[in-house]
């Protein structure tokens, strides 16, 4: 209530906001639109440009133009033919830049909404006083007519913006963003124009910045709520995906999200600190009560990423040696799918010097009090991992933390998972009893800050709640995507999937990653319970990622193969493919090193942009080459190439139709050098 | 077709003054009329079409750029010399592709007096709409005024309905906890109060205005000598004073300050501040704080000047809400219908109903006792015993009745006369005791649910206000014979009674009127909503 009023007479050059106004019917709420923007409240001199898009109604023209005869100077009046709203936008915009030399931002109000007194002011000094690459100033939605508040506050989350459209179009963009060439979608006629556009400044690096009690009033009428339930998002959002592929491909997608460290919470009992990550490369410690303030602030007010959706607990001393093996990452992301199947997820790691395999998954139920809604912890593990969103269900005075309110929707209540690793140092088996400690802690934490107070305030909460990696790659299908390490450096990331059962195989994939070179980073995918100890330890991999296939299976007793001209075909059930996919997605080249199970996933990865091989390798294998050429003749149109190990294999290959564009012989082969580029084909 | 237009008068071409388009030398014509802006055609040295005003003088190389869209309110296109036809008529076309057929000025050849009425024709044209215009808004005006005065008419019996229904009590939503601290109220004589925010102390509310009933403030010293406490109610976004209210010192002293709002709001504003001032001579009065938790994006700003607090701080405060339009039942209106004023209710916390535990045991192999979550009790019931659970209450000062709801939330629930009970005893009974209602504080009847998924009301009132902290059983039976199949039953939204002068001890404050608001200069424009004031009265 500080801010001055505008000088009347301003001199025109001296324009530093100009607020766009599109005109399309509606012309007794235009007037209202337009009495708004009349009385803003600025100590700088701003315009009112209003674009008249070929309204056939003359009577939206006579609004328009009775309000710029009244205001000589303040409103600039522009009739175009009906190009759609992103149209009439640019020439607003394109209007504003030439005519305000001083320029230093646009405001675009829609001709049915209002804005408050004090919106332009608050907007500018907003963006005046942010850094370079700050685009635009939003604000929050306060629906009238319908009410509703659409709350956008807190920090501007690229990643959150990517999902969900937390700036309208009733936002401000700075000059630098119009300067940079960023404009509306013409070719965007059926609304969500304005995420678009937005989208267009992140994709050039910039950002936004909320601005609190800015005063947008945007307005919601039966009309408008039915457009918006009859629109078909689906194709509208493909479009938009389509157009801005590097920031919507999986890896792109997964960059930020390592950037954010949204994902994991590992809390270390051992140390008492906390691990906030998405992959290891990139890890930030958080004091633990840090962490659990956090924790149950993220359930009242919205801040996208600042508490990461997963709460692991592990000892630090046991963290440190499965990153040293190269392991952690691999075993986060093996909780992770456990954890979309059960209430928790806990770990146990035994060492038995005699056992010729490793890890050999064994898994244990823990079956839930059926009456009283509640599912035990267990004893003695080292692991133990759960959504932090069931840990904040119990975060009350009193509330018990030996056992955990059954999450209905989840197939299974909870499940432990026994893994034979050789020479792993021992860690204190007491991660139930450090979540039960945590717990209470957090119960402690939440008396101290009055959290329960804070629940019974009447805030708007649909943004608040710890970041889940589902709400990100929902558009990808998946609930989530192994964060292989996307490296900044210009190596790319490839996976070699070897399945047990098969002698040679990790020597054939330890010849692929040679082949591969330094160019790449390589990870090596093993979709099964169990591999041989020996052969294990000796290959050079940034990261080893053990699927479990049994110990994770939903269903028993359904089918687990399929015949294709009478080669039996491996098949994951709907979890474990679902599991396989996602492991695989943000990879720029997958392999089969003579893995049967890899080849129904191929169809899937290839959608997504993955390139695909198959490397046939009969030495590799327990099956007969005619086999494994058959099984890969049966998903060859999911394959980028397929490389056989000698030329009987080849011609077996080209004799049972793999094309021969496809085929390439082992010593001939060599690997992508540049990844591939985005299409924007969708 | 690409048209340009020199930079200089761009920005003009689209402002609402008509203009008008010579297409010739301005030379030749005399008489510029100053009621249009005229507007010229030349081709520049590179042979391109610019367009600029007949009444600058050209300059020599003006910087020029391309028009994409038309110049704005063009009435006439004129052509006085016989040579210009086909720039002209190339630029009909180029006006009704880039403008549209609607923009197109009408094209007038021949003299000067041709074109007088052509702009006449025009001018009588234009004068036709807007008496036209005037005229719809004439009656549209007159619609709405008869509309207010005929057809919102409320019928009496409505009017008493509403009457009956403005009983509702006000309800308790949100408190903060024990105070710490305190802080000074800033004060300021009567003539050097500073403009703006900053001289109040701010707190922002973390409710909306919908449903805002009012508030309570905890005084921790009155203030001495002869001043005034000022509190102002302020949407920030608009810059809206919603409400005034003003309490001299020696009105107040130590403990909660009741501030209410005449009627429950009604409005939907969302950014909510409450600006705190005194204005006189003397010690001003000092509120109560506590710390914010966890949110302390809802700390209080101390006013300019004023020393930072250690820690995020917030007035101690209870908010109250009510049904918005309904008076906040302190200006008699029950008492004009002969009914006592009823009482607040403030809704049992969380933590409380998340400590419900069984008082019967209960042996299944499905969910049938347990938290919810929020404030709801599950409590199955089973053939011939009746089922018990016992949730363990805080002392609630004042406290005259406990009440709360109870239905299936199972749809495919068919049982019917499914019975339930809330019976409040001091703690260490037993719930045969209970049952029995044997030295019950309170008792509900036995409520039977005539269909189970509606849901009933139970409410047990205490004999007496009762003060210590106190045992809520509650209870449910399946009736004789009755499926026993999906009856989830639940209990929820538990609120306790409490008698009104629990409050405060002080008497309520009311907004002060529209006159009695001090002035204030730099909210001349400020439009403000304010309530009649009612004085305070002991």
């Amino acid at each position: 209530m500080q801010e001055k009023r505008v000088p009347e007479d301003a001199d025109r050059s001296a324009v530093r906001v100009a607020i766009i106004i599109p005109a399309y019917g509606q012309p007794s709420l235009t007037a209202e639109a337009l009495r708004s923007a009349l009385n803003q409240r600025t100590d700088f001199s701003y315009a009112i440009v209003v674009v008249n898009d070929g309204c056939p109604d003359p009577s939206t023209r006579d609004v328009c133009l009775t309000f710029a005869t009244a205001n000589p100077g303040r409103i600039f009046y522009l009739q175009k033919s009906n190009g759609g709203l992103s149209a009439a936008r640019n020439t607003g915009i394109d209007f504003s830049l030439a005519a305000f030399p001083e320029l230093e931002g646009v405001y675009f109000l829609d001709c049915d909404n209002r804005i408050g007194p004090y919106l332009l002011q608050r907007l500018l000094t907003a963006l005046r006083a942010s850094e370079e690459h700050i685009g635009w100033a939003y604000t929050d939605v306060d629906k009238f007519g319908f009410v509703e508040f659409g709350d956008t506050s807190g920090p501007y989350s690229p990643l959150e913006h990517l999902f969900r459209n937390v700036s309208e179009a009733g936002s401000m963009a700075a000059r630098r963003m119009l300067d940079a060439g960023i404009r509306f979608d013409t070719q965007m006629r059926r609304g969500v124009e304005d995420w678009e556009f937005w989208l267009h400044g992140l994709e050039m690096g910039f950002h936004g910045v909320h601005v609190p009690d800015a005063g947008f009033r945007y307005r919601r009428r039966g009309e408008s709520m039915l457009v918006a339930a009859e629109r078909d998002f689906g194709p509208i959002l493909d479009y938009i995906r389509s157009r801005h592929p590097a920031l919507f491909l999986p890896g792109a997608l997964l960059a930020r999200e390592i950037a954010e460290k949204s994902r994991y919470a590992v809390y270390h009992p051992d140390t008492g600190r906390v691990s906030r990550l998405t992959a290891p490369s990139e890890r930030e410690f958080l004091d633990r009560d840090d962490y659990l303030r956090r924790l149950l602030q993220s359930c009242e007010r919205p801040d996208y990423g600042r508490c990461p959706g997963h709460l692991v607990v592990m000892d630090e001393n046991l963290y440190d040696v499965l990153a040293e093996r190269r392991m952690l990452a691999g075993i986060l992301w093996t909780l992770e799918c456990t954890v979309r199947r059960a209430t928790f997820a806990a770990v146990n790691f035994r060492s038995m010097a005699d056992s010729k395999t490793t890890p050999r998954w064994l898994r244990e139920n823990i079956l839930c009090d059926r009456s009283a809604g509640t599912v035990p912890l267990p004893e003695e593990v080292q692991i133990i991992a759960l959504e932090a969103s069931v840990l904040l269900a119990h975060a009350r005075p009193g509330g018990n933390f030996e056992s955990l309110a059954l999450q209905a929707a989840k197939r299974s209540e909870g499940l432990v998972l026994t893994a034979n690793i050789p020479d792993l140092l021992s860690s204190e088996r007491n991660a139930a009893a450090a979540l039960t400690n945590l717990g209470k802690a957090l119960a402690d934490i939440a008396l101290r800050e009055h959290a329960h107070l804070w629940r019974a305030a009447p805030l708007i909460r649909y943004r608040s709640h710890p970041a889940m990696p589902r709400d990100i790659y929902a558009h990808l299908g998946l609930p989530s995507i192994f964060p292989c390490d996307v490296p900044a450096s210009s190596r790319q990331r490839a996976a070699l999937i070897v399945e047990p059962g098969t002698s040679d195989a990790l020597a054939a994939a330890d010849r692929m990653r040679d082949r591969l070179g330094r160019q790449w980073n390589v990870d090596l995918v093993i979709i099964g319970d169990e591999i041989e100890t020996s052969l294990l330890a000796s290959h050079d991999y940034t990261e080893i990622v053990l699927l479990p296939r049994e110990a994770l299976r939903v269903l028993s007793g359904t089918a687990d193969h399929r015949i294709y001209n009478g080669t039996a075909i491996p098949c994951l059930d709907g979890f474990g493919s679902e599991d396989a996919i996602a492991t695989l997605a943000a990879y720029q080249l997958v392999v089969s090193v003579t893995s049967h199970l890899a080849h129904p996933l191929m169809g899937s990865l290839r959608q997504l942009k993955v390139e695909t091989c198959c490397l046939l390798q009969a030495a590799s294998s327990h099956r007969s080459p005619g086999e494994l050429v058959n099984a890969c003749a049966a998903f060859e149109q999911a394959y980028d190439s397929i490389v056989a190990e000698d030329r009987t294999a080849l011609h077996l290959c080209s004799a049972l139709g793999i094309p021969q564009r496809k085929l390439h012989l082992w010593h001939d082969w060599r690997p992508w050098r540049e990844a591939p580029q985005p299409s924007l084909e969708s | 077709m690409i048209i340009y237009a020199e930079k200089a008068c761009f920005p003009s071409l689209y402002e609402a003054l008509p203009k008008l388009l010579l297409l010739g030398s301005p030379e030749s014509v005399t008489e510029l009329n100053e009621q249009f802006l005229w507007l010229a055609i030349y081709r520049d040295c590179q042979d391109r079409i610019v367009l600029t005003s007949a009444n600058r003088q050209p300059m020599p190389q003006p910087e020029l750029l391309p028009l994409e869209v038309p110049p704005a309110n063009v009435w006439a296109m004129w052509v006085p010399a016989v040579g210009d036809e086909g720039i002209a008529k190339s630029l009909m076309q180029w006006w009704a592709a880039e403008g549209g057929d609607a923009t197109v000025p009408v094209l007038v050849h021949g003299d000067r007096a041709t074109l007088d009425r052509t702009l006449l024709a025009r001018s009588l044209h234009e004068r036709s709409r807007l008496v036209s215009a005037n005229e719809r808004l004439l009656c549209d005006l007159a619609a709405l005024r008869e509309s207010f005065e005929t057809h919102i008419r409320i019928p009496r019996e409505v009017e008493e309905l509403l009457e009956n229904l403005r009983l509702a009590p006000l309800r308790l939503v949100l408190t903060n906890p024990v105070p710490t601290s305190d802080i000074s109220v800033p004060m300021y004589g009567p003539m050097d109060r500073p403009s703006g925010e900053g001289a109040s102390i701010r707190q922002r509310l973390p409710i909306s205005a919908h449903g805002f009933a009012g508030l309570d403030l905890s005084i921790t010293h009155p203030g001495t000598g002869e001043g005034q406490l000022h509190l102002d109610l302020i949407v920030r976004d608009e810059g809206l004073t919603l409400a005034t209210w003003r309490a001299p010192f020696h009105k107040l002293h130590r403990g909660l300050l009741p501030v209410r709002l005449g009627k429950v709001m009604t409005q939907h504003w969302r950014s909510l501040e409450l600006h705190i001032a005194a204005e006189g001579a003397g010690d001003p009065p000092r509120l109560a704080i506590a710390p914010t938790g966890l949110l302390p994006e809802y700390s209080l700003i101390p006013a300019m000047g004023a020393d930072a607090q250690p820690e995020p701080s917030m007035l101690v405060m209870r908010l109250w809400g009510g049904l918005p339009g309904v008076v906040t039942s302190v200006r008699g209106n029950a008492s004009a219908l002969g009914l006592p004023p009823p009482n607040p209710v403030i809704p049992i916390d969380e933590t409380s109903i998340a400590g419900v535990r069984l008082t019967r045991e209960i042996n299944a192999s499905y969910p049938c006792f347990g938290h919810l979550g929020g404030d709801r009790v599950l409590l199955r019931p089973f053939p011939n015993k009746v089922s018990a659970a016992v949730v363990a209450l805080p002392a609630i000062a004042h406290l005259v009745a406990v009440s709360c709801s109870v239905a299936v939330d199972e749809k495919r629930c068919e049982t019917r006369k499914l019975g339930a009970r809330l019976v409040v005893m001091a703690p260490g009974h037993s719930p045969d005791e209970a049952e029995r209602g044997a030295g019950a504080l309170a008792v509900s009847e036995w409520v039977e649910l005539d269909h189970p998924l509606e849901a009933r009301t139970l409410k047990a009132r205490l004999s007496e206000p009762h003060q210590g902290p106190l045992d809520l059983h509650l209870f449910t039976r399946l009736p004789k014979g009755g499926a026993i199949q999906h009856v989830r039953m639940v209990f929820q939204g538990f609120e306790a009674e409490i008698q009104e002068h629990a409050i405060g001890s002080m008497s309520t404050l009311l907004p002060c009127s529209e006159e009695e608001r001090p002035p204030c200069a730099d909210n001349s424009n400020i439009r403000s909503a304010r309530w009649d004031l009612e004085a305070m009265s002991q």
